[in-house]
């Protein structure tokens, strides 16, 4: 397959800005804004305000993301590495200091720093924070990992996972651990350590999912996703959310009912149709055909991000590609997934569509960060 | 790394093959689950139809409104909203703006708002407002012919009445409207109709009714049972030839129901202001009310033995002053010496023994038959709501003293409609028609389609219904039934001062009596028949005296109204009679 072709292979082995995924990235963002337009003009109008207004605030985040993206194009990646461990204790100091009384309430967690008219949402950030940091650790044991330098990286992303959880936010935990996980491998992780690490994660899962330690909401979300049709009604809530979803991107067929003739989903039946959900205003407007196209215009961006990785000059270039693939394709399996029922419910928004500051600056500088991998690609031997 | 990123990429494959299954397989599926939560199908009400008099006067008209009705919830403001939409809608701007802030979500602020500042809070766009499609029943007489008419309730259904009666037709069919509506039940600014099938607005009925005979009527009636302290009365006038009944009254004076302990009736506001204490009753007691209809019901012996051949005008009968028949003693109501009348003269001065008399010589089977040769006992053709048939005497019941009681009305228990039906058909040359109230239909676009007359069938011979109309005539010319004369007019008639039974006792209620008078006009060549019942009067008693007058009253306005010429041989001669006169009926 010559998609994953290795660097040594590779047709180019000069950097140069990938223009491709920056236009592809820009694209996305824009269909997602019409999206986010069409999904809250008629519930604005309901209330008086106008129409524009969720849209011209997201315009804002997108602007001033594609300026953090190109900024970090030019810089030479290698210089993250000399910022990894202060950004790392940034992130946790942030993290800490949004679950204190600075942080804010919303939808029943405390995720968020509010500043004035924008929401900042740390975790997501953090999450880069973890991909400088286990990448810029993993380049400096080139010899290969040991089992203490496994232990060392599992509690440094552990901390942060344990954090995200208990604001609660379960489903930034899980994309951090398989991340993680991912980075490891490309790393070299020895067979048996990863063996053991799998195990640990199955164990884990058991333990936290059966040890209570779930808020009660988290465990309602998973029991409606495997009862999908049932009727109880403590689950009700649950469900109704995936089934008014599933119901949108049906109706939207093969074609779709066309842009801003979404009856579900312009007209809000469909609950957080603009940032979660946004998947669903896709589905139902463009029909099977959009949806399709945005799959496959987000899956061209997951393989420019995972070109790089492949091309990336040295560890640290290639396990920051690696690790911003696996956050953005892993979002859009997650969100994607959850819209239709085939993942459960969690806060991750769909890249470059959801509704959000934090969100979108957080994915056009994650693929910042690639481009800037990727600039600067080629002439390395592979592992 | 190869593997991890296939297995990553595969992904994105899984969610495009859901997608896949999600909008093209269960497509179809999902649509409709999609469209019925969409769509809110909404009844849009029809416009009920009118009821016109048979001159297109306006008797009962429904007129488009709008409910207005506030989401308190979408009220922002509900201080600047309140003071914009008081002049509009007429209610206060403190009583308004409380409504505004009720949190309930759905506040009714008024039923019925007309269509003029409805198209202003329309176009103005109010937050939270909406309005509905509804109706208001307007009817410009006030409570003219109310019980005949009925009532509408307060969801605009017909309740009593006519508005009952005919409910499928007036009502028309309502429409749908399928819109489209946000989760919260707002309607989309946009308007959103999807879908329509317009409303069918209801026919209209123009009645047999003549608008200002029925109120010459009403004023007549309940001026005399205020004078008479009268509970109730009820007066019909109908066309001879056609049954059409041109007035139709049935009202209730309240401070006397109260003092006679009378049974309550329910009623419909007040009659005309000029006459206090009057109320409609909300019963067409003419046609669902029985009584016994005392001496008027002398018809039936009288144009029996004149069909049986048994009986002619000029026989002279002996007449004591009474008779003893099974233990019981009959007589007239005042003592008399053995006395010699023709029969016209017993049918004029209503004696009761001379009837008896009568009856006693062609026997209970012909009376019985003749009872309901007249329509006795049977419900008109006006299938009215609550009618009653009457309650009869059959041979299986039959008492000796039956013979004396039954032909002077105090056995058969009949309607006020009946007893003029049977007069009616005296006047039409001996042709019983059947009584109407419905002249024509009228269509949502004005075009009316006329209803055929009431049928009718023959029930006496024309020379019967000629001698029974003369012997008629001498009621009122030397009779007792000289106050219903009319200068210039020929009048035939009967008056009835009939006791009432006491509910659930075998006896009469003492003091209390009803009071009627029922004839036709002219005489010679009748067009008009009428009837007149005064329940409970007192002092004075009499059919005569409390019935006849008002007879005289509606029938004159009448047959000047429809410019009918006066009788040839009946210019003075029974007015003067009257004037000098006045004899009584005796039951």
């Amino acid at each position: 397959m010559t998609l994953l072709q290795s660097p040594r292979t590779a047709r180019s082995t000069g950097g140069s800005t990938d223009w491709w995924l920056v236009l592809a990235c820009i694209g996305a963002s824009l269909i997602g804004m019409v999206m986010i337009y069409t999904a809250t003009r008629t519930g604005l109008a309901v209330n008086g305000l106008a129409g524009t207004y969720f849209v011209k605030r997201q315009a804002i985040f997108v602007f001033m993301g594609i300026v953090a993206m190109l900024i970090l194009t030019m810089l030479d990646y290698r210089i993250f590495e000399q910022f990894a461990t202060a950004t790392y204790i940034v992130m946790v100091g942030m993290l800490l200091m949004v679950l204190s009384p600075f942080g804010s309430h919303a939808l029943g967690a405390q995720r968020w720093f509010s500043l004035g008219f924008v929401q900042i949402q740390p975790s997501e950030f953090a999450l880069l924070a973890l991909i400088l940091a286990v990448a810029t650790y993993c380049s400096r044991r080139p010899e290969g990992l040991s089992l203490r330098d496994v232990s060392r990286l599992l509690l440094m992303a552990g901390f942060m996972m344990v954090l995200i959880l208990v604001q609660p936010d379960l489903g930034t935990s899980i994309i951090m651990g398989i991340t993680l996980l991912v980075m490891l491998t490309v790393a070299g992780l020895p067979g048996r350590i990863l063996t053991l690490l799998l195990l640990g994660t199955v164990l884990l899962g058991i333990v936290v999912f059966a040890g209570g330690i779930l808020s009660h909401y988290q465990i309602l979300r998973i029991t409606s996703f495997l009862h999908q049709d049932s009727s109880s009604p403590g689950l009700a809530q649950y469900i109704y959310n995936v089934n008014q979803a599933k119901t949108a991107i049906g109706a939207g067929g093969l074609f779709g009912t066309g842009i801003g003739h979404g009856g579900l989903t312009n007209l809000g039946y469909v609950p957080e149709q603009q940032t979660d959900f946004i998947f669903t205003a896709v589905g139902e407007q463009l029909g099977f055909i959009g949806s399709a196209a945005v799959l496959a215009l987000l899956g061209f961006i997951s393989w420019r991000v995972l070109r790089i990785a492949m091309q990336a000059k040295d560890i640290l270039g290639r396990l920051i590609a690696i690790g911003v693939f696996t956050f953005f394709t892993f979002s859009v399996f997650q969100n994607a997934g959850m819209t239709m029922g085939i993942m459960p419910v969690t806060g991750i928004p769909l890249p470059f569509f959801s509704y959000g500051g934090s969100s979108a600056l957080v994915f056009f500088i994650a693929i910042g960060l690639a481009l800037s991998v990727g600039a600067r690609r080629g002439g390395v031997a592979g592992p | 790394m190869r593997f991890i990123a296939i297995g990553i990429m595969a992904m994105l494959l899984v969610i495009g093959l859901r997608a896949f299954q999600v909008q093209v397989l269960d497509a179809s599926r999902m649509q409709h689950l999609a469209s019925a939560q969409l769509r809110q199908t909404i009844t849009v009400p029809a416009l009920r139809g009118g009821m016109y008099d048979r001159n297109g006067a306006v008797l009962a008209l429904s007129v488009p409104t709008k409910m207005v009705i506030a989401d308190d919830f979408q009220v922002t403001d509900s201080a600047t909203e309140a003071a914009a939409l008081s002049p509009l809608i007429g209610i206060p701007v403190a009583t308004l703006e409380p409504m505004l802030h009720r949190h309930s979500g759905y506040v009714v602020l008024r039923t019925h708002l007309p269509t003029g500042p409805a198209a202003t809070i329309a176009r103005d766009n109010f937050p939270g407002i909406t309005m509905v499609d509804t109706s208001q029943r307007v009817v410009p007489n006030g409570s003219l012919a109310n019980s005949v008419i009925g009532l509408v309730n307060a969801q605009g259904v017909g309740a009593a009445g006519l508005e009952y009666q005919y409910q499928k037709e007036l009502a028309g069919s309502s429409g749908i409207e399928t819109l489209l509506e946000t989760p919260f039940g707002v309607q989309l600014p946009q308007g959103g109709v999807v879908h329509q099938r317009p409303a069918v607005p209801g026919t209209g009925l123009e009645l047999t009714l003549d608008e200002p005979l029925q109120y010459v009527t009403e004023q007549a009636l309940g001026a005399q049972m205020l004078a008479k302290n009268a509970v109730s009365g009820e007066a019909i006038v109908m066309d001879t030839r056609t049954g059409q009944i041109l007035a139709m009254a049935n009202l209730v004076n309240t401070k006397a129901a109260k003092s006679a302990g009378a049974v309550p009736v329910p009623l419909i506001g007040n009659a005309d202001p000029s006459l206090t204490g009057i109320s409609q009753a909300q019963n067409n007691l003419a046609v669902t009310q029985t009584y016994l209809p005392g001496s008027v019901f002398k018809l039936v012996t009288f144009s029996a033995a004149l069909q049986a051949g048994l009986l002619s005008p000029t026989q002279v009968f002996s007449i004591p002053d009474y008779v003893s028949l099974d233990g019981h003693t009959f007589h007239d109501s005042e003592q008399h010496p053995l006395l010699h009348l023709s029969a016209t003269q017993i049918l004029a001065q209503s004696s009761n023994i001379g009837t008896y008399e009568i009856a006693n010589s062609i026997g209970e089977t012909r009376l019985l038959a003749q009872v309901q040769q007249l329509g006795f006992g049977q419900a008109t053709a006006l299938n009215f709501p609550g009618e009653s048939s009457g309650l009869l005497m059959n041979a299986a019941g039959w008492s000796p003293t039956d013979i004396v009681d039954l032909p002077i009305g105090q056995v058969d228990a009949t309607t006020v409609m009946q007893v003029l039906d049977a007069y009616n058909a005296v006047a039409n040359n001996g042709l019983f028609v059947e009584p109407s109230l419905v002249r024509a239909r009228v269509d949502a676009q004005g075009s009316i389609i006329k209803v055929a007359s009431g049928a009718s069938h023959r029930v006496l011979t024309t020379g019967v219904a000629q001698t029974v109309t003369n012997m008629l005539e001498q009621v009122v010319a030397s009779g007792t039934g000289q106050e219903a004369a009319i200068p210039g007019y020929l009048i035939a008639g009967k008056t009835g001062t009939s006791q009432i039974p006491t509910p659930g006792k075998a006896s009469y209620i003492a003091g209390a009596y009803n009071a009627s008078f029922v004839g036709f006009a002219p005489a010679n060549h009748p067009v008009l028949s009428a009837i007149v019942v005064l329940q409970r009067p007192t002092p004075d008693i009499f059919g005569a005296t409390n019935a006849a007058p008002v007879f005289s009253k509606i029938m004159k306005y009448a047959l000047h109204r429809y410019g009918i010429p006066t009788s040839p041989g009946g210019s003075g001669s029974q007015t003067k009679a009257a004037l000098t006169n006045a004899a009584q009926d005796l039951t």
